[in-house]
């Protein structure tokens, strides 16, 4: 039963994608199969996280052959709440989609598309072999190459001509570093690299190409120095897209960082989580003072990511439990908040026919409540208390403390007042 | 043959990185194909080349005989260029498309979405 | 970004408001999922307990990987095939 169970967000939204293929001139039923198959995987991934906090890890052999040999999928904690909330956003931005999304865009396959790219995502949380997550992330990033392209506009063209260059590199930065792992280590799956790692008589091999799994994620999550494509394109497209990318793609690099660094790469801790927390602090100062100068709405909304990839990538680089429960509290808190903040700029938009900062003005007059529901998700990105950012800061500001790395608690809380002030 | 194998490999991913810092698009598909296919020999080299000695069990046995060529890498290579392929083929109409709306092919010219 | 919100509207700019032409399940699609993610963001901000426990015992599998190991390699590692 959980073997099937395991598979189902895997299925439900592959399955869906095909049946909209279908149906191409009928949109109707492409908006039914993909808001049904969207609340499926949610209410599975519901019965996933009760079952994962009641008895733990489980995995499935897939074609029953024994785990070094076959493909594994694992659902631990982490994946189970990040299988949840793709499952939240992909239903919640079904619906917005129906309300804004062209009728051209729908009919050249925009549900077919948003399916496949849900699929990519969740098979990246569920897997358990490296080689593995790269062909989830290749599942990934061609629906999100095609999504982004979809409409033909030029601004959109262009957009996707840095995002997909730039996103292929990284791709093969991540083939060349699971290449170079199988060589040295002669296994892929990631428990089986985690006993063999600890076990390897040369430390410093292993950490070259951890540092080389540090290039393939950092541009996939948008880090400093590699995270220049990402307000370059992620603008472009319409809102609701942009919201799903904003939401989920580069937390879904943060997660594979998250589980390679803290499963397989754990036996030279000083170099690689010293580089990441450089990396991290310049993330989070690079994306609020590139935010300062925008005009568009997105684009700040862009930076504002890469800014607050930062702060998760310190959750990381910090490795004390507490450390790492704040990143993850703040990324459950990030794809909420970021994704809800799109979908408003979108709302702007719809009314007032623009993005730019210098054409708006006077919204909070017309529409109060709209200027209220704008506030509640940005200043939770602020980090006002009680919402949700504060507790995703004041965690991480703690296990700074706790683990005395004054620099970069210090540039954190910096780093927060001046987002503060958008 | 492992030396002549890195050698390739090395040559291959100068020239695609070569080609990638030039200003032409075309130059850059053509760039990110040959990095492509440097990663894929590079698999295929740090796999261990064994010569001739497929991994096949003989019948009645439990394996194949030693040594015989780890038949994981290239399983591995396959499937990278199934998907390196798919991505070549949608990124040559991309930049088709990119082409028809710009006018241009040089890289410098394509700043509009970066104007604040 | 507030200040599309409050400042008032830069001169010379031309006042658009489409609202009024929306039909009803066009506002509905576009303000049901911005309202339901701000609610979400207001649990989780006064009811943190939970998701932060959540959060918390996920970080403690993480740093301690000793259940993922075991869930993926059971009974491989003491059978004859892996070493």
């Amino acid at each position: 039963m959980m073997n099937i169970l395991i598979l189902l967000p895997l299925v439900i939204p592959f399955l869906g994608a095909i049946l909209t293929l279908f149906f191409r001139e009928k949109v109707s039923f492409q908006r039914g199969i993909f808001s049904v198959s969207s609340g499926l995987v949610f209410i599975v991934s519901l019965f996933l996280l009760d079952h994962v906090f009641t008895t733990g890890v489980f995995s499935v052999q897939i074609g029953g052959w024994k785990a070094p040999f076959g493909i594994t999928f694992v659902v631990d904690k982490l994946s189970a709440i990040m299988i949840s909330i793709s499952g939240l956003m992909a239903f919640s931005t079904s619906l917005y989609a129906f309300g804004s999304i062209d009728a051209e865009r729908e009919k050249f396959g925009f549900y077919t598309l948003l399916s496949t790219l849900f699929v990519g995502i969740n098979g990246s949380f569920l897997t358990g072999d490296l080689f593995n997550l790269y062909v989830w992330f290749e599942v990934m990033l061609m629906s999100s190459f095609v999504l982004i392209a979809l409409g033909g506009t030029k601004a959109q063209l262009e957009g996707a001509v840095k995002y997909v260059t730039l996103n292929l590199i990284s791709s093969l930065f991540f083939l060349v570093a699971v290449g170079i792992l199988y060589g040295i280590v002669g296994t892929l799956n990631m428990a089986d690299l985690a006993v063999k790692i600890k076990m390897h008589q040369d430390p410093w091999l292993i950490t070259t190409v951890a540092l080389m799994f540090i290039i393939a994620f950092g541009i996939k999550s948008a880090m400093f120095p590699l995270f220049f494509w990402l307000p370059a394109s992620y603008h472009t497209p319409p809102a609701v897209i942009s919201a799903v990318f904003a939401g989920m793609l580069t937390k879904v690099g943060v997660y594979a960082m998250i589980r390679v660094f803290t499963l397989i790469f754990t036996n030279n801790p000083e170099v690689t989580n010293g580089v990441l927390i450089v990396l991290a602090g310049a993330t989070m100062l690079v994306g609020v003072l590139g935010a300062a100068a925008q005009n568009d709405i997105r684009r700040i909304l862009s930076f504002h990511i890469v800014s607050q990839i930062g702060y998760m990538i310190m959750g990381l680089a910090l490795a004390s439990p507490l450390a790492i429960a704040g990143a993850v509290f703040y990324i459950i808190h990030h794809i909420i908040v970021k994704t809800n903040l799109f979908l408003i700029g979108g709302i702007v938009n719809e009314i007032k026919g623009t993005f730019a900062l210098n054409k708006l003005g006077g919204v909070y007059k017309s529409y109060p409540l709209l200027g209220l529901l704008f506030l509640i998700p940005a200043l939770s990105l602020a980090g006002i208390p009680p919402l949700s950012g504060f507790w995703a800061k004041f965690s991480l500001v703690k296990a700074g403390f706790e683990a005395e790395a004054w620099f970069i608690t210090g540039l954190s809380l910096f780093v927060s007042i001046l987002t503060l002030f958008q | 043959m492992i030396l002549f194998l890195a050698l390739i490999t090395g040559i291959l991913t100068t020239v695609g990185i070569f080609l990638l810092l030039r200003r032409s698009l075309v130059k850059v598909i053509l760039g990110l194909a040959f990095l492509g296919h440097a990663a894929n020999l590079l698999i295929f080299t740090i796999g261990r080349i064994t010569k001739g000695k497929a991994a096949f069990v003989p019948e009645g046995l439990q394996s194949p005989f030693e040594p015989f060529a780890d038949p994981l890498p290239q399983a591995l290579i396959l499937t990278a260029i199934v998907i390196g392929f798919g991505v070549q083929a949608f990124l040559i109409v991309l930049f088709k498309q990119n082409y028809k709306s710009l006018k241009s092919d040089d890289l410098d010219d394509m700043n509009t979405t970066d104007m604040l | 970004m507030e200040r599309s919100f409050w400042k008032d509207l830069p001169e010379g700019v031309e006042d658009i408001d489409k609202f009024d032409t929306f039909s009803t399940s066009k506002k509905r699609y576009l303000f049901i999922p911005a309202i339901t993610l701000a609610v979400c963001t207001l649990i989780i901000g006064f009811f943190t307990a939970p998701f932060f426990d959540a959060a918390a015992s996920s970080a403690s599998e993480l740093v301690n990987n000793v259940d993922y190991i075991k869930s993926v390699l059971e009974g491989v590692n003491n059978g004859e095939i892996y070493s």
